[in-house]
């Protein structure tokens, strides 16, 4: 692979996918630092980890169509918990991703006369983590499917198996049923129901509850288990935290 | 040896960054206390707690083990990640090849940018128990 430019973003808020109206991202992640100085310390300073926090920046340049980004980030702006999700170099499945659930903390628009219309917004995470996953399930689809295996890894007994997912476009769509499963092996021995989202009618995203660990399988799928309708574009995404 | 042109070197958590690594920088700092009594004509100071952070720079890279999934794990390493940094590319350390060594905590870890940009990282750290090692053997 190799160093990249920000070329391909894709950039996902709710149901909304506001790729086409950002041209600018931004994902902050830190960590609290306690001073954990003591007479013990040997003259140098000491530090503590305290609490994570994940913030997406993002900017671009508004739509005031309806469904559009404008509407996206207005009631967003109102909202607590709003699924988000980004990647910086595409989406295809297995691609790496950052995702989590926000609160939106500013949404600023406008500028002087003449000026093209742009915003900025940032989204804070107000619950769980920010989880660092894969692409597991992209595009539109038109009925069920089994998605390919990843060897992500097991899930230790102080992590949680996180997973996200973001329907964006439908046709003639009326329900679907997406799960997260696992499996010995990438022949999907022992295969196993680890995640079922409610049952998607329309356009939506949901985080699901985590689910603890201990999980000891390495290989993980995105499927669609049920299917009525013509098409239904969705963005699935898994990570362990 | 005479004054030379920066080719860093550094290792985050044991993993080197060379490949990566366009800006790296150790901030090294030391309280002042004061110690100045009615005695003196001249301000009077004894030193306080010593301090190192490190800020870094690096090109992003998303594929399997390199650059995001080592800043990632680093998260996990709070607060012992093991820091190791020098101004010449090798890690052959010397008399005329110091490295600077020390235990760490990751403060942040900053990512993205505008479109068409390359795809960097601004990473800080800063010492979270023992001291600053300069190692020359």
């Amino acid at each position: 692979m190799g160093h990249f430019p920000l070329t391909n973003c894709k950039i996902l808020l709710g149901q909304y996918d506001l790729t086409g109206d950002t041209n600018k991202i931004k994902i902050d992640r830190s960590q609290k630092e306690w001073d954990d100085t003591t007479y013990g310390s040997g003259g140098w300073r000491g530090r503590g980890s305290g609490l994570l926090d994940g913030v997406f920046g993002m900017a671009g340049i508004i739509d005031t169509t309806a469904a559009g980004q404008d509407e996206a980030l207005s009631n967003g702006q109102s909202l607590s918990n709003v699924p988000m999700l980004v990647t910086l170099r595409g989406a295809t499945v297995f691609d790496r991703t950052k995702f989590g659930v926000i609160q939106q903390g500013q949404y600023q628009v406008g500028g002087g006369v003449g000026q093209r219309a742009e915003w900025n917004a940032d989204g804070r995470i107000s619950g769980y983590v920010l989880v660092n996953g894969f692409m597991m399930a992209v595009g539109a689809k038109t009925g069920t499917f089994n998605g390919s295996y990843l060897d992500i890894g097991g899930v230790l007994a102080t992590q949680k198996l996180y997973a996200q997912i973001h329907a964006t476009v439908k046709s003639s769509f009326t329900s679907a049923v997406f799960k997260v499963q696992s499996a010995d092996d990438a022949i999907g021995t022992n295969l196993t129901d680890r995640i079922t989202f409610t049952t998607i009618t329309g356009l939506t995203s949901q985080f699901a509850t985590p689910v603890a660990g201990a999980i000891t399988q390495t290989f993980w799928r995105v499927i669609c288990s049920a299917f009525t309708g013509t098409s239904l574009t969705v963005y699935g995404a898994v990570g362990i935290n | 040896m005479s004054h030379q042109m920066l080719a860093c070197r550094l290792k985050l958590g044991g993993s080197d960054m060379v490949a990566d690594v366009f800006q790296a920088q150790l901030n090294r700092t030391q309280a002042e206390l004061d110690n100045t009594v009615f005695a003196n004509t001249w301000k009077a100071r004894i030193s306080g707690l010593k301090d190192v952070q490190l800020s870094a720079s690096v090109f992003d890279d998303i594929a399997d083990n390199l650059v995001d999934e080592i800043v990632d794990g680093l998260f996990t390493s709070n607060p012992s990640i093991a820091i190791e940094f020098g101004i010449a590319q090798s890690f052959t350390e010397g008399v005329n090849n110091p490295e600077y060594q020390f235990t760490s905590m990751i403060l942040s870890d900053s990512m993205g940018g505008n479109v068409g940009e390359e795809a960097k990282r601004a990473l800080a750290f800063a010492i979270s128990s023992g001291s600053l090692v300069r190692d020359i053997t």
